[in-house]
């Protein structure tokens, strides 16, 4: 089911430039967790300020379970957005601050700190609800501005960079918080990311945004496997890319034909590949190829290989390279069902 | 966000300042037009009067004056007139000048601030000058058949023909002070006090003109310089000036180096003077009315022993009056505030010691038998120097023009 | 240990520095005549406290009108210095220099030219005399302070606090009583307080707007002053020192306090 449907949405700012968002519509399944991921400055915290009401659209809609909600006030929408700085209030305490929303939607004094204490134990910040937000670590304050949202029971719960501002220690704790509390609840989750590894992690669907516009809205394997354009596939780690034409099943390159997967056009086109699908050693299909430079990443080894004058990238655990180096000769094999045309040149 | 609180809080601001204006705008006049009112009889006057508030504009610095105009006059007119009196006080009488030139400069002819003046001979004549003063009404005042406008010294205010311009409130006669207790026998002619000040060097001082109780007090040198006051009567003379000028300024740089802090500096004011005296730095104040010695005694300011004198060659005498400009919005009640204060009952009232000590403006013996009893009875403050005895030596004001260049005089010849 | 020593010290320091000089006025006020060189007056009255209170003299109308005017002075400062200082403080706008030079110029002109100016204009709109004018006129030196006080509060304020606040399903009001209000306090503390005293001690506005009708304390003061009348001034001057004296240690307290209370609970 539809929760959130978002229509043709344009947002200008009045500084004259272009749009920061331009013709976007994504809809988000009831009770999904999804990432709008993009490079900074690609309109995503935008994105996040007009469903919560924040700034108006210069054009199209917001719906919420089918209704609009494009001129409701913020207050009126069921929406909450949580922001990249947690923002606490330094006036009141971490205690006064969760409970902000319900008091201002004038909930009785007792059920307010009933609620508040359940969503800061669900938080794990027993005990600090009497602190100052000053008096918190970054960490915590951050969860304390979870709680504050969680605590309204939105519709939809809009996170800006939840991790940005934590240290890596932070970031799993906060990340595996994020992914039960969502999974508690079920409250609609769209994520604002510009980190795609973090967006993978989190997400069940990815909404790619470049350049103010919606690229891509599909699964992480999918995203990975098969990039709608170059722009995604290099967004998403993209390497490895052999301009040709594909010809009945055949893909055309400079390292000779590669047989196809079904379902691709004639034309010309660039072909991709992951560099973890990559296959070093002998084999059926194995072309020869030259070991160019090794680079050791722990788990992994980078390799550079040298396909009769193309190069290629390919991501190997270090055991399947023992008694090969730089300058040898070993053999490289493309699996069909790895290769990815975009109909790009 | 952002964009939407300011406006708002801005048109709300707007919306208040407006409202602000709306209601602090002045109120109507109701009885400026003064030539109506003289066309007026007394009871008329009076049935106009009723309601209305009199603003009267009054130095402020003697909280008995004050006491005597707010609680006293002001109850007699709530009380018997229903008018309300309004007493701002003021530092210096000039402001108040200076108020009702501009309202005229800007074009306000019938809502002044101003309805009644507390006024003094100099800003007098500024004012008749500038015609921003209400004329030719003081007949219809019942109490005017009290005041004698026979006496030149009442009939002309420092030499400017009073002209039904204003109306008289006090006289006053010019005394000196001194504390018995330090000095046994003051001088009793200008030319003991000028040798006595060469004997006590560093005891005597005068205000710096044009302060104007020290210019009094050079005019006071001047006319016995003159050889007195007859021959500078009237008009401004130069060569007769001349002469004189040159006497007096002779004599004033004589007895400098004797003066306090050996004529190096003289105070700006009369009340510095009077501070110098009161702490006993210098052995003698003056002033235009010896009332103030009084007051300043009871305020406990001088020492009991304070005593009062005129010199045997005579000393200025002097009315101050109050005034109604031509702008007045309450001209009606203004009068009826001036008929009061020249009562018999309260010219009495303000004669006693404990209340002011003031000298009257009216004729005594115009007024009703028990009023007469009432001033008899006055048991004079031993401070102050009783009228009659100074108006035995009495000398006449010059004319303003007479003033202003002995004051000018004494700038570059003395006090540079 | 020696943090609260030394701001006992300061305390100290500050209450004689605000004291010190109202003892010959306290003395002045209570003295039947205190001549030179006697270290005490020889005798002792109240005169002059009757006087200053009673009915006739005006002094408490004076007081009462003086705390009128300051107070509404300092609110429609207020209504006026918040929302100029948000945008001065917030935005980037072309001209924005000169407004803030235009914002500046009434402090940094002698009063006496404004006051001159001013008067001539007053007078045409029918405001002098009035104590709406005398409001008027006195906003003009106290909203340069107010506005820029309140800009480089608001420069320093995140305005995100407010959309997060908004978010979270606070109206525009409550997001303002209870957000915005709450951060920018101490600084409107200030500003008030500058707003206050400056209303407060105008003598040259006053005189000229007023026209000797609306006689506020500084008024009354100073044609005592001026008369050599030390003991009734000595009283009236006290009444007029006391209330910006109250002020400033209850705003001191209150601008301090937040720090020290953080203070206190982090050294905790």
């Amino acid at each position: 089911m539809t929760a959130l449907d978002l229509a043709d949405l344009t947002k200008s700012y009045p500084d004259g430039g272009a749009p920061t968002v331009r013709g976007l519509s994504l809809s988000v399944e009831s009770g999904s967790l999804t990432a709008l991921l993009g490079p900074s400055g690609s309109g995503k915290t935008t994105v996040l300020k007009l469903i919560a009401g924040l700034l108006t659209p210069d054009t199209g809609d917001i719906r919420l379970g089918g209704r609009s909600i494009r001129d409701l006030p913020p207050e009126g929408r069921r929406v909450v957005m949580v922001f990249q700085n947690p923002l606490l209030f330094p006036h009141m305490t971490v205690a006064e601050n969760v409970g902000f929303g319900l008091r201002m939607r004038d909930v009785a004094p007792n059920e307010v700190a009933a609620r508040s204490a359940a969503m800061l134990e669900k938080v794990r910040l027993v005990g600090l609800g009497n602190r100052r937000p000053v008096e918190l670590s970054g960490g915590q304050q951050q969860r304390a501005a979870l709680a504050r949202a969680l605590v309204l029971e939105p519709e939809v719960l809009l996170l800006d960079e939840p991790l940005s501002s934590l240290d890596a220690s932070l970031r799993d704790e906060m990340r595996a918080l994020i992914l039960d509390l969502q999974r508690e609840t079920r409250v609609t989750t769209l994520v604002v990311t510009h980190d795609q590894t973090e967006a993978v992690i989190l997400a069940d669907r990815i909404a790619l945004m470049l350049d103010g516009r919606l690229v891509q809205h599909a699964t992480p394997e999918v995203i990975y496997g098969r990039p709608v354009t170059l722009a995604v596939a290099r967004f998403f780690g993209g390497v490895n890319f052999l301009p040709g034409r594909a010809a009945g099943g055949i893909f055309h390159t400079s390292i000779g034909p590669l047989v196809l997967p079904t379902g691709v056009t004639d034309g010309p086109g660039t072909l991709t590949i992951r560099p973890e699908a990559v296959r070093l050693g002998p084999g059926r299909e194995a072309r020869p190829a030259r070991l160019v430079s090794c680079t050791f990443l722990g788990t992994q080894t980078r390799i550079e290989l040298d396909l009769a004058g193309t190069r290629l990238q390919a991501l190997t655990t270090p055991e399947a390279l023992r008694g090969l180096a730089p300058g040898q000769e070993v053999g490289v094999t493309l699996p069909t069902a790895a290769l990815w045309v975009l109909p790009e040149v | 966000m952002g964009e939407t609180p300011l406006p708002a809080g801005i048109l709300i601001m707007l919306r208040s300042l407006a409202a602000f204006l709306l209601m602090s705008t002045a109120a109507f006049a109701d009885t400026a037009d003064g030539e109506a009112l003289k066309a007026m009889s007394w009871d008329q006057i009076l049935e106009e009067a009723r309601g209305d508030t009199v603003n009267w504009f009054m130095w402020g610095g003697a909280d008995n004056i004050n006491q005597y105009v707010s609680d006293y006059i002001g109850g007699i007119l709530k009380a018997e007139y229903d008018i309300t009196l309004n007493r701002v006080s003021i530092a210096d009488t000039v402001d108040v000048v200076n108020i009702v030139l501009t309202e005229k400069e800007a074009g306000v002819t019938d809502a002044g601030t101003v309805d009644l003046i507390w006024i003094n001979g100099e800003n007098f004549r500024s004012m008749k000058q500038a015609d921003l003063v209400f004329c030719g009404y003081t007949d219809a005042l019942p109490n005017n058949a009290l005041v004698n406008w026979g006496n030149p010294a009442i009939a002309n205010d420092f030499g400017v023909p009073v002209d039904g311009c204003e109306v008289p409130w006090n006289t006053a006669q010019f005394a000196f002070a001194y504390d018995s207790a330090l000095v046994a026998e003051p001088p009793r002619s200008m030319a003991d006090l000028l040798d006595w000040i060469k004997t006590n060097p560093g005891r005597f001082t005068y205000p710096a003109p044009p302060d104007f109780t020290g210019s009094a007090f050079v005019r006071h040198v001047f006319l016995y310089a003159a050889g007195g006051a007859d021959a500078l009567l009237g008009l401004f003379d130069q060569a007769k000036f001349d002469v004189a000028a040159a006497k007096t300024w002779a004599i004033l740089n004589e007895i400098e180096p004797f003066l306090w802090r050996e004529g190096q500096t003289y105070p700006n004011t009369v009340v510095q003077m009077n501070e110098l005296f009161a702490n006993g730095e210098v052995a003698f104040t003056f002033n235009y009315d010896p009332a103030q010695f009084g007051l300043a005694v009871q305020a406990g300011t001088y020492p009991d022993t304070t005593r009062s004198f005129g010199l045997n060659d005579g000393t200025i005498g002097n009315t101050n009056y109050t005034l109604i400009p031509f702008n007045s919005p309450n001209k009606a009640a203004a009068m009826v505030v001036q008929n009061l204060l020249l009562s018999g009952e309260a010219q009495l009232e303000k004669a006693k010691p404990e209340v002011w000590g003031a000298a009257p403006a009216i004729e005594i013996s115009r007024t009703s038998d028990t009023v007469q009893a009432g001033f008899a009875a006055i048991e004079g403050h031993p401070s102050v120097v009783p009228a009659e005895e100074l108006a035995k030596a009495a000398l006449p004001e010059l004319q303003a023009d007479w003033l202003t260049a002995i004051e000018a005089g004494w700038r570059a010849s003395v006090g540079n | 240990m020696r943090g609260n020593a030394l701001r006992l010290f300061a305390g100290l320091a500050l209450a004689l520095w605000l004291v010190l000089p109202l003892v010959p006025l306290a003395i002045w006020s209570v003295a039947h005549g205190w001549r030179f060189p006697d270290l005490l007056p020889q005798q002792w009255s109240g005169n002059a406290w009757a006087y200053a209170f009673s009915p006739g003299s005006g002094v408490l109308e004076s007081l009462g009108l003086t705390v009128f005017i300051a107070t509404a002075t300092t609110v429609l400062a207020a209504l006026v210095g918040v929302p100029a200082g948000r945008a001065l403080g917030l935005h980037e706008f072309r001209g924005k220099g000169i407004v803030t030079l235009i914002l500046i110029a009434p402090a940094i002109v002698p009063g006496i030219a404004v006051a001159l100016g001013l008067h001539g204009v007053f007078l045409r709109l029918g405001l002098t005399g009035t104590v709406g004018g005398v409001i008027l006129a006195h906003l003009i030196p106290v909203i340069p302070y107010m506005t820029l006080i309140m800009a480089s509060v608001f420069s320093s304020f995140d305005t995100d606090v407010e959309a997060q606040a908004r978010s979270l399903g606070a109206r525009p009001v409550q997001v303002f009583i209870h957000v915005t209000l709450p951060a920018i306090l101490p600084g409107l503390m200030t500003g008030a307080l500058f707003a206050f005293l400056v209303s407060w001690s105008q003598y040259l506005l006053t005189l000229s707007i007023g026209g000797g009708r609306v006689q506020t304390l500084p008024l009354t003061l100073f044609t005592f002053a001026t008369s050599g009348r030390n003991d009734v001034t000595g009283a009236i001057a006290i009444l007029y020192i006391l209330p910006g004296v109250l002020i400033l240690l209850f705003t001191a307290r209150h601008l301090t306090g937040r720090n020290q209370s953080l203070a206190a609970r982090v050294g905790a």
